[in-house]
């Protein structure tokens, strides 16, 4: 009984509770919110964007005359006045003199119709990234896809495969071409299966072509009619007198290419077939192309033909692939020859599904060859490009209307409020009723391509999307009842992500045959007994082979250890098996290792030398004796320029230099610049600007500036300690600088921005991007290339600014960061000091340390991106122009900081300080001071035990 | 037994268990040399001072006497471990015998079924990535954004960073985690008994399960009860992981996960003093021995 | 209880895509097998043969656990029911290492190790791992249920302690040995040997799985599915013995 009594009074007590709670909180912000939403959903009406998109572009000209004739847009016909940094050469072609260029030409045509743009154009500069190409008709672009298209460079191996001394391939360099290249204004998604049609009314025009990251030649530069392919049938019959050819099956190995769009479209090993050509139990042979790193549409790789064709004819083409990793649909792949497009079937040949090995014939065709075509396989979304526009408008969309709810709740709304979502988006309903309509179609588009889709890859998440927005439509207030708009959001990410799956088109091939159609063609897969004595085979043979890497020329090799991943360990060994030990003729004992260095080094186990070291252990290591000096060597100032003037003060002690740095990272700051945009922000530059004027607008918004988790807001605290000029250490290093005012003031700022200005203390960067609840956060630089991958429907919506600096008392922004890095170290047992400081010079120098950095982005795609000390070769790396520069003005103001004995603590310390002000209320003076007596007691105690005495840093 | 004390010389006996020596030597062989040895060693390093890279300088109590004079920061650890220790200890230990208990009540065909659901945690690797999830402390992390969808809280609370509520997660996760050797060992032991003693007990009167529980099975389990009391209350002690791996340990806000363990990782991986931490972890020893000894007399009554 | 099982079942059937989302979902939301498909050719790259893993990890496992019940049974015997000088220290030998924790005692024993030549090869794993005093201590306390009588009337028959070992004791602490199994089968498979094995084709599994896992979120789905078969030997052993140690019903033979 007494039980029961006592839950009745709970039960009406916390109900009690709710409601005062809620009429509390309604009360509270109820008027602030109404105006601030009214006018913010003001100003996204106004500022909404002008440009439309290309298939809008497109729809509006339906039904008009395409007919028309081909316009030559000749050089001499140039506005010199308007092109910026060209030049016309002898023979009537354009070169680009600066990486930034405008091509101005007038153009009268005599009646309206729609063109493609094609030309021919050639890379000059020795650059590594696309080039960015936009096309202005009178000024302006006429769709927003036409200000994001890109020219890919040309690449080759730059000799065929060899194998090394052991037997294994050695994987060739990709070194970029000059050759001309065909090019027709595409989408550079792929997402529209035809080139673009532009529309030109009739009389007279200006033609704009901007090119931005490059040198290029140009030339052939004309307006045609848009080309119809001719079917298969056509095709066939125009060649009725070439004969079919009738000898022995010829097999071309794909990983020979002849020339590919992307450096990283490489050869690589692959040991699951034993069909696969060339074959090797033991040694590693480069026998296929492609596979995760062949995935992207517009990437190409293209076979020369001579030496394998020796007659012209009619010829059946097979290829033997594998292709089992994309959802169980097919891939897709141009087939081109010669740079044309034989027939319209040769648009999207299409790749099935099958986990084993596949060796198939490309339908039906007969292709004519000639010996010495080119023959270009591209990646292209074939059946899938509708599709995925359709997905990449619904998202936007659907993020869009998200993101004006938030403007007026919140992310969490008061499910007791009325927030009049209708009155205050008069649009919503039918936003939501057209998003809905949206979803269904897309849903039709899935089904009639259904058989493809084998798996029900994307159904249930649309079907769930669709039954959450009915429910809205039908009453929209409960868009703020139970968590529906979490779900929402939710939902949204998932159909995001469907993008990322459906754009990626895998393909792994290991040879092309060209035959009769009537002889045999490889293999595909052994049978299950065949399978097996590979398998066996192969196990037997890990007894074998020595997998302990020592190359034979010298058995008392530097003793490496590398501490990552295996991908990196792979690479690592390619390059001082291909490129190392053939040179210096040392050789290398390199080992993968994840345990302890200490400890191997007591029991005199450890390594030479050993790469990706911390900063601190470093330290470490220098100050306890166990670490070479590397100054000592004749030519150790001659590798300093290779890194930023401060890059060696951490590894400095005493007066000696105890590593070369291999990696650095450093932080950007990632806009939204469509969504500041609509809230009338610029990316700001400075913390004043900050705090003044864009916190205030977005917290109005219901929106967050991300930087950084609370939990590493050391690192912010010291950036903006030394933006003001303050110090860490004083003078001496005998103590720290932290009790000084500067050192308050700006704890007690940074503090405040997560206090005082709801910064979020911990949030998912991406997802929140994606929406645009955060249109802004700082974040590590390579996080970059991670966005562009799962956030393609994003594309040219935002970028990378320097992170925000501190306006002095001149006015002059001051945006130091101080960085993190790793380094090669050189241990004092080294038995030959020369040879190992000869790897660590090879290894940190800048050829190596690019082709490192390019074949790990290759291996690992997108999210591998590397982050190099050596300035010389982020430069190197396929950042476009605009990033570079971005990238460059962080690295002339990046610091170092020195490492003390007993810095260690210095961390925890200014991480406890912060946690406790602005978790537990803690007074920000208090807590610094405090900690700050803790980190110089236990400076003082390392100073002692170590001897410690401050040297000048250089 | 085989010997009896009084009647010979001491030589007599070590001859004539020879039997007894032979069968130890295999296992106490190995005991030597990957046990004692190394503890040995550790208790000789705890009067050193060991960078781990240069040679160790003998410097006596010296660690010690800091230790327990000078060390603040010891204490808190100190504090966090008995504080794991008593509220888990006992909650563990009854936790996995009450579940091993019910467990042999059920019908046979169960049993396996449900030990299986109870070891889990230990069987799954990387147990801890789990609560992250839950835990997040992103305002869209499950616990969050439950909470504030329920409108109990504003902001979102960051569980296992924030002094105030970290403690309470760790200690709920270990509790999760306690199933394990003892756990087993319970089934194992409850299994063993023997069914005439049941039989004996209806005929003496004992009328239901509990009953029976607590005149027959206990005493019975007695010694397989104080193996677990004395598993669990090293396992108590030596918690470690879990701070480390959910919370940070030695960077936990103000210290405040940090278990004795994680002081000894924190000297011994981070500051690079291994005499100061062998010395930390002696005085653990004797802290476990300590309480060992205490169950014992405990369990002798 | 289960919850982490059920987890990293279900991530290990979510496509790649899934692992980008935030808050991540608890179940696929399309479910998909490519995850293990990709395992197997992700596996078969290797430089080292998968099969040479699997090899590796299921001897030393086989061995440690097959060989530590026989050696702790053997230690605990004497232990338990003989009386000889010195038992008491050997006795506090036992207890005491559990009490010492493996975070200081690390580094010394590495050196011992050095010493012994056990670097770099299997026995750097299997050794150590026997010399656990978990298991001879659990089979002591199991022991001491054991009555004597039934030991005395086997030696008065004329057999030598290691008959009476072999024939009466063993069969009989069936439950706990198959405990001791469970438990040291799944705490050596599941190690990776990380700080001994440094040459690849001695590495064992969970080692060789780590590295694909360590490559960042594009391996986040073939991680785990990874981790998923690594749970299922300890699962089956643990199913199967503790099956044998439910059912093993003490017959009354034992008493009276």
């Amino acid at each position: 009984m007494r039980i029961n009594r006592g839950i009745a009074l709970i039960l009406v007590l916390s109900i009690f509770i709710f409601n005062i709670s809620h009429i509390a909180y309604a009360d509270n912000s109820g008027t602030d919110k109404q105006t601030a939403a009214d006018h913010s959903v003001e100003t996204i009406r106004q500022n909404s964007s002008d440009l439309v998109g290309y298939d809008a572009y497109i729809d509006t000209f339906k039904g008009n005359d395409v007919s028309g004739s081909t316009y030559e847009l000749s050089s001499d016909k140039l506005d010199n006045e308007l092109s910026q940094n060209i030049e016309i050469l002898n023979d009537g072609s354009i070169k680009t003199t600066e990486t930034n260029s405008k091509i101005v030409i007038p153009v009268d045509l005599v009646s309206d119709g729609l063109f493609n743009v094609k030309f021919e154009y050639s890379t000059i500069d020795s650059g590594v990234n696309p080039i960015s190409f936009r096309f202005y008709i009178d000024g302006e672009l006429p769709f927003k896809e036409a200000g994001i298209m890109e020219l890919n460079r040309l690449w080759k191996q730059e000799e065929p495969i060899k194998s090394d001394l052991n037997g294994n391939d050695m994987l060739p360099n990709m070194v970029v071409l000059s050759d001309w290249q065909k090019y027709i204004a595409v989408d550079t998604e792929r997402l529209f299966e035809e080139p673009f049609k532009f529309l030109f009314r009739s009389g007279h025009h200006t033609i704009t072509l901007e090119f931005i990251g490059g040198i290029i030649g140009l030339k052939n530069l004309c307006l045609v009619p848009p080309e119809r392919l001719p079917t298969y049938k056509e095709y066939l019959e125009n060649r009725k007198d070439i004969p079919k050819y009738s000898g022995d099956s010829i097999t071309m190995e794909a990983e020979n290419i002849h020339t590919a769009s992307t450096m990283f479209l490489i050869p690589r090993n692959d040991m699951s077939s034993p069909y696969t050509q060339p074959f090797s139990l033991e040694n590693t042979k480069l026998n296929i192309l492609g596979g995760d790193s062949w995935k992207i549409p517009g990437e190409t790789a293209s076979w020369d033909t001579s030496g394998f064709i020796k007659t012209e004819a009619l010829y059946r083409i097979s290829f033997r692939f594998r292709q089992g990793i994309s959802n169980q649909s097919n891939v897709y792949r141009r087939l081109v020859i010669n740079g044309e497009t034989p027939f319209a079937e040769a648009n999207k040949i299409a790749f099935k599904y099958e986990s084993n090995w596949q060796s198939e014939y490309i339908g039906d065709y007969y292709v004519h060859l000639k010996p010495g075509d080119i023959i270009s396989l591209e990646c292209v979304l074939g059946n899938r490009g509708k599709i995925l526009g359709e997905i990449n408008k619904l998202v936007n969309s659907l993020n869009t209307t998200y993101r004006q709810i938030i403007m007026v709740t919140g992310s969490t709304p008061d499910s007791y409020r009325d927030y009049s979502l209708t009155e205050l988006m008069p649009n919503l309903l039918s936003d939501l009723k057209s998003e809905k309509k949206h979803v269904e179609k897309i849903v039709e588009m899935l089904s009639t391509e259904r058989k493809e889709y084998k798996s029900q890859m994307g159904f249930s998440t649309l079907y769930d999307a669709i039954r959450l927005l009915d429910a809205i439509i039908k009453n929209p207030r409960s868009i703020t009842k139970s968590n529906r708009l979490s779900v929402l959001k939710s939902h949204i990410s998932s159909i995001g992500s469907m993008i990322m799956s459906l754009r990626e088109q895998p393909l792994t091939l290991d040879s092309i045959t060209f035959s009769s159609g009537h002889t045999e063609i490889p293999k595909d897969n052994p049978d299950f007994f065949g399978e097996v004595k590979y398998r066996f085979d192969r196990f037997m043979t890990s007894f074998k082979v020595d997998y302990t890497m020592i190359s034979d020329s010298d058995s008392h090799g530097v003793k490496v250890w590398v501490n990552t991943g295996r991908d990196q360990a792979t690479i690592l060994k390619q390059l001082i098996d291909n490129d190392f030990t053939p040179r210096k003729k040392i050789g290398v004992q390199l080992q993968l290792v994840n345990g302890s260095i200490i400890e191997a080094n007591l029991a005199g186990k450890g390594p030479e030398v050993a790469l990706q070291c911390g900063d601190a252990d470093l330290m470490n290591y220098a100050i306890r004796n166990a670490l070479y000096d590397l100054s000592s060597f004749d030519d150790f100032e001659s590798i300093r320029e290779n890194f930023i003037p401060s890059a060696f003060i951490p590894y400095q002690y005493h007066d000696g230099y105890y590593g070369v740095p291999e990696t650095m990272s450093f932080l950007v700051m990632f806009c939204r610049d469509d969504i500041l945009d609509e809230l009338g922000l610029e990316p700001p530059t400075t913390w004043q600007e900050i705090t003044e004027k864009t916190l205030p607008i977005l917290n109005q918004n219901h929106m967050q500036m991300g930087i950084g988790a609370i939990a590493s807001a050391q690192s912010l605290f010291l950036n903006m300690l030394y933006q003001n000029n303050g110090k860490l250490y004083a003078d001496d290093f005998k103590t720290t600088a932290l009790d000084s005012e500067i050192a308050h003031e700006t704890m007690l700022f940074a503090t405040r921005l997560f206090t005082d200005y709801s910064c979020p203390q911990s949030y998912d960067a991406v997802s929140r991007f994606r929406t645009g609840e955060m249109p802004l956060f700082i974040d590590n630089y390579a996080l970059y290339n991670n966005l562009s991958y799962t956030l393609p429907e994003l594309k040219g919506l935002w970028s990378m600014v320097p992170i925000p600096g501190t306006k002095n008392s001149q006015g002059k922004i001051n945006n130091t960061q101080l960085v993190g890095s790793t380094a090669s170290v050189m241990f004092k047992s080294v038995k030959n000091p020369e040879k190992a400081w000869e790897f660590i010079k090879w290894w940190t120098s800048t050829q190596t340390q690019t082709w490192f950095g390019n074949r790990q982005e290759s291996l690992l795609g997108a999210s591998g991106r590397y982050t190099p000390a050596n300035i010389n070769v982020i430069s190197k790396l396929p950042w476009n122009q605009e990033q570079l520069d971005v990238l460059q003005s962080q690295v002339d103001v990046i610091q170092t900081l020195p490492q003390i004995p007993g810095s260690y603590f210095l961390g925890r310390a200014l991480n406890n300080a912060f946690l406790t002000t602005v978790l537990s209320g803690g007074n920000a003076r208090e807590e610094l001071l405090k900690w700050n007596e803790q980190v110089n007691m236990e400076l003082e105690r390392k100073r002692l035990e170590f001897d410690f005495k401050p040297t000048s840093y250089r | 037994m085989i010997n009896s004390k009084h009647k010979y010389s001491l030589a007599h006996r070590i001859k004539s268990s020879w039997v007894s020596y032979l069968m130890l030597i295999p296992f106490f062989s190995l005991v030597l040399f990957f046990i004692v040895i190394p503890v040995s060693a550790a208790i000789v390093l705890s009067f050193t001072d060991f960078n781990m890279v240069e040679f160790p300088k003998w410097v006596g109590w010296l660690n010690y006497q800091r230790l327990f004079i000078e060390d603040q920061t010891f204490l808190i650890a100190l504090k966090n471990t008995l504080f794991f220790a008593l509220v888990n200890g006992p909650i563990s230990y009854i936790f996995a015998f009450i579940m091993a208990w019910i467990i042999n009540e059920m019908p046979r065909k169960f049993r396996v079924f449900m030990t299986v659901v109870f070891y889990a945690p230990s069987i799954s690797g990387n147990i801890y990535f789990i609560w992250t999830y839950l835990f997040n402390g992103d305002q869209y992390g499950i616990a969050n954004s439950f909470l504030m969808n329920m409108n109990i809280i504003k902001e979102p609370i960051q569980w296992l960073t924030d002094a105030k509520y970290n403690m309470t997660i760790v200690i709920l996760i270990q509790i999760w985690l306690s199933l394990g050797v003892g756990f087993l060992s319970f089934i194992a032991g409850l299994q063993s008994i023997d069914i005439s003693q049941y039989e004996a007990g209806i005929i003496d009167g004992i009328k239901n399960r509990f009953q029976r529980l607590w005149y027959i099975t206990i005493p019975n389990m007695k010694s397989m009860l104080l193996f677990g009391a004395v598993i669990q209350i090293a396992g108590a002690l030596s918690v470690g992981d879990v701070t480390q791996a959910l919370t940070g340990g030695y960077t936990s806000m103000n210290y405040s996960t940090m278990t004795i363990i994680n002081y000894i990782t924190d000297y011994a991986t981070q500051r690079y003093e291994m005499g100061y931490a062998s010395a930390i972890g002696v005085v653990l020893f004797i802290l476990v021995v300590v309480c060992k000894k205490s169950l014992f007399r405990l369990f002798r009554s | 209880m289960v919850l982490p099982f059920v987890y990293a079942v279900a991530s290990s059937f979510k496509p790649p895509t899934e692992f980008f989302l935030f808050p991540p979902p608890f179940f696929p939301i399309n479910p998909v097998f490519d995850n293990y498909k990709d395992l197997s050719v992700v596996l078969s790259n290797m430089w080292v043969p998968f099969e040479r893993y699997v090899f590796n990890s299921t001897v030393i496992a086989a061995i440690t656990s097959v060989v530590y019940l026989f050696i702790a049974a053997m230690s605990a015997f004497p232990l338990a029911k003989h009386d000889f000088p010195g038992k008491k220290v050997f006795l506090s030998v036992i207890t005491l290492a559990l009490m010492f924790t493996p975070a200081i005692t690390g580094i010394p024993q590495y050196v011992v190790m050095t010493q012994l030549g056990l670097i770099d090869n299997m026995w750097g794993v299997i050794l150590p791992a026997l010399s656990s005093t978990l298991g001879v201590y659990l089979c002591i306390n199991y022991l001491e249920i054991i009555p004597d009588t039934i030991l005395e009337s086997a030696r008065i028959d004329g057999a030598n302690e290691i008959r009476v070992w072999w024939s009466i004791i063993m069969p009989n602490i069936k439950p706990s040995l198959f405990t001791m199994l469970i438990f040291e089968f799944q705490a050596i498979w599941m190690s990776s040997g990380g700080n001994v094995l440094y040459s690849e084709q001695y590495k064992t599994l969970p080692a060789a799985l780590g590295q694909v896992a360590t490559a960042g979120i594009a391996r986040a789905g073939v991680g785990s599915a990874a981790s998923v078969i690594m749970m299922i030997p300890p699962l089956v052993i643990f199913i199967i013995s503790q099956t044998i140690v439910i059912d093993t019903m003490t017959h009354s033979g034992i008493k009276g």
